[in-house]
């Protein structure tokens, strides 16, 4: 869904313990955050500047990501996307999060810190 | 403008890369973004579904002096059984395979007739034949 104003990539990942796993500016607006791993219910529903967090790492969530204008996505659990997926992103603007935390953790952590 | 690609069955490490080279096209067109948007996510669940669902297939994307842009979605089978069945949201054939990937939530001929502003699907053995517009 939309957050009530838009955020600045760099202040969401300050708030919450994320490891950044590619080299990529994080000077970009969050207009909104998704939670899911349907990539259909994925399309469906988030919009362009999302933060997306899921548990799907392979090259085909990059797609999705990329295909919608997503500002990040934030792998859940611990999973790191595959070298694939990696070498595929590096392509593309698209900054890519791991956190051991998973979804229901991090979306508390993201609430307490107000966003 | 035309352009067309070919899509191989299962190979779903380059799939979606005729979604973005399109949406890149029509990124540069300088299309409304609001089209661009409805058009990435019809263009990709549709070469998604070559690739899960059909033996193969090609893309053709144009867009006319209008500014309409246009996809059609051609493979050579096996052809849909139902259509009515497929269209309706959360029905899904996909395979294990599919599904591990995130695929076959069964939303996708739902997503792409929500974005398209005309949608046109015709099925047998020989192959489907989807076709959308976009204005």
């Amino acid at each position: 869904m939309n957050l009530d104003e838009s955020k600045n990539l760099k202040e969401i990942v300050s708030k919450v313990d994320l490891t950044l796993i590619n080299e990529q500016s994080l000077d970009r607006e969050v207009q909104g955050m998704y939670v899911g791993d349907l990539l259909s219910m994925v399309l469906g529903k988030a919009d362009e500047q999302f933060l997306w967090i899921t548990v799907q790492t392979h090259v085909n969530a990059i797609a999705v990501a990329q295909m919608l204008d997503f500002s990040g996505i934030i792998f859940v659990e611990g999973l790191m996307p595959d070298d694939e997926a990696i070498s595929k992103v590096n392509e593309l603007d698209l900054p890519l999060f791991s956190t051991k935390d998973d979804a229901y953790t991090l979306i508390r952590k993201l609430t307490a810190a107000g966003i | 403008m035309r352009k067309t690609y070919q899509i191989e069955k299962d190979n779903y490490e380059d799939a979606g890369q005729a979604s973005r080279d399109i949406k890149m096209t029509l990124k540069t067109l300088g299309l409304d973004p609001k089209v661009l948007k409805r058009v990435s996510i019809a263009c990709y669940e549709a070469e998604i579904n070559l690739v899960i669902h059909s033996d193969g297939g090609v893309i053709t994307f144009e867009i006319d002096d209008e500014g309409v842009v246009h996809l059609s979605f051609d493979d050579v089978g096996p052809g849909i059984p139902d259509i009515e069945l497929a269209m309706t949201p959360g029905y899904s054939t996909a395979s294990k395979k599919a599904r591990e990937f995130g695929f076959g939530a069964g939303m996708g001929l739902d997503n792409m007739k929500n974005c398209a502003s005309t949608f046109d699907i015709q099925s047998s053995k020989e192959g489907t034949h989807l076709k959308m517009s976009f204005v």
